[in-house]
């Protein structure tokens, strides 16, 4: 005798309707890649490189790697809906205009160096 | 349901009632609370990096040479300790999503002794710190800048570093001061040969301190910033050890919460974005 199939079929589980993320992440991989930028700009430090502002940069562009690594695949932001983003856009948004804010205190730098250089003679003889 | 309202006192996340999601978004309120949350913690952050930059624009001479004093390789090493329990934290949201009770243990306890590595070998710093002195002495007559390390020995107080007389026609200021400027000083009065480095010795000291600091926030600007940012990142490692432990407490006595480990992890990762930051800009450049 044929299987008579069932009248109902099983209804799916109630009490998720928010998709559980499965997305394959391979943590490792992301792993591995900060422990090489971790040595990199750890070594990078150690090079004599004249140009302060080209060390600052650099150091900074691999912290920003690093950073997206971890936000985008440890932290799944990648995988998340527009509700997340609109949420991150506003610290983001408010970070970067405080940023501009002190801009003024930091572009004019450059002219008071020489102030800052005598202060520094001044202090170290 | 109501079983477990009785049983527990109240509902887990994940066996709550779905909330009505507006909008047609999946995102459950426990996630957007978290997440608003460390918005508010990136703005805290921001708040610091932006008094680190204005502060160093108006001093590069000054976090140049005295971000030299730190250890690299000590945080070097806790950069690489936070990674790996970001890693384990990874794992541990897995595991709780997957209900895979043993490795969630394992990776919540990994994740807890690297958060007290990182504070064990932060505490190895900051005590170096405090122990280091910069100090002017008066000794039969003559000043003598020294810095470097004091311990007692015997009785006697002793301090392992380096030393240059001081001349008359020297501004001397033990905040500014350190090692490179005492070797800068000894070329230029001839103490020491122009291609010769100055040698660590120990040093009793016997005359009266005129002038002394440690190597706290007070010794100058580029400390405060140190150990505020440094400081108040460490308190947030210490802050998450405490969800870290009751989760694995929790998974001890065979309850798994899916929704609240993700959020601990998040939590976590923050902690350690934070710090990926940190690391060049005290330590690096």
């Amino acid at each position: 005798m044929s299987e008579v199939p069932p009248i109902h079929a099983p209804e799916p589980a109630h009490g998720h309707t928010a998709p559980e993320s499965h997305h394959k992440v391979n943590y490792f991989a992301v792993f591995v890649i900060l422990v090489i930028l971790t040595v990199v700009t750890v070594v990078v430090a150690f090079v004599n490189i004249k140009s302060e502002t080209a060390k600052i940069l650099l150091a900074l562009t691999i912290a920003s790697v690093k950073a997206s690594a971890v936000v985008l695949y440890f932290m799944h932001v990648k995988f998340e809906g527009k509700l997340i983003y609109l949420i991150l856009l506003v610290p983001v948004s408010f970070s970067i205009m405080l940023v501009i804010a002190l801009l003024p205190d930091v572009t004019f730098a450059p002219i008071f160096h020489d102030v800052s250089a005598h202060a520094w003679r001044f202090v170290h003889g | 349901m109501s079983e477990a309202i009785i049983e527990h006192g109240y509902v887990p996340e994940e066996h709550a009632p779905d909330p009505v999601f507006s909008h047609g978004d999946p995102t459950p309120p426990g996630k957007v609370g978290i997440w608003l949350f460390l918005a508010s913690e990136i703005m805290f952050f921001v708040g610091i990096l932006g008094s680190y930059i204005v502060i160093r624009s108006g001093w590069p001479h000054l976090f140049e040479q005295q971000g030299r004093t730190l250890n690299k390789l000590l945080a070097g090493i806790n950069t690489l300790v936070l990674i790996f329990s970001s890693l384990t934290m990874a794992l541990a949201v897995d595991a709780a999503k997957k209900g895979e009770r043993p490795k969630l243990i394992k990776c919540l306890v990994i994740t807890f002794l690297c958060a007290v590595t990182f504070m064990v070998i932060k505490g190895f710093e900051y005590n170096d710190k405090f122990h280091h002195y910069t100090m002017l002495v008066n000794e039969n007559g003559e000043r003598w800048l020294y810095d470097g390390h004091v311990h007692e020995h015997e009785g006697k107080k002793e301090l392992t570093g380096v030393r240059v007389r001081v001349r008359d026609d020297m501004t001397v200021n033990v905040n500014f001061a350190g090692k490179e400027w005492i070797e800068d000083e000894a070329h230029k009065h001839g103490d020491l040969g122009t291609s010769e480095k100055l040698e660590e010795k120990t040093y009793e000291i016997k005359g009266t301190i005129a002038q002394q600091t440690n190597y706290g926030p007070w010794k100058n600007l580029f400390f405060s910033c140190y150990f505020a940012a440094t400081g108040i990142h460490g308190i947030h490692v210490m802050a998450g050890m405490i969800p870290l432990s009751i989760l694995a407490i929790q998974a001890g006595r065979k309850k798994i919460f899916p929704q609240h480990t993700e959020y601990v992890g998040l939590y976590w990762h923050f902690v350690d974005l934070v710090w990926i930051f940190l690391f060049p800009l005290m330590y690096l450049i």
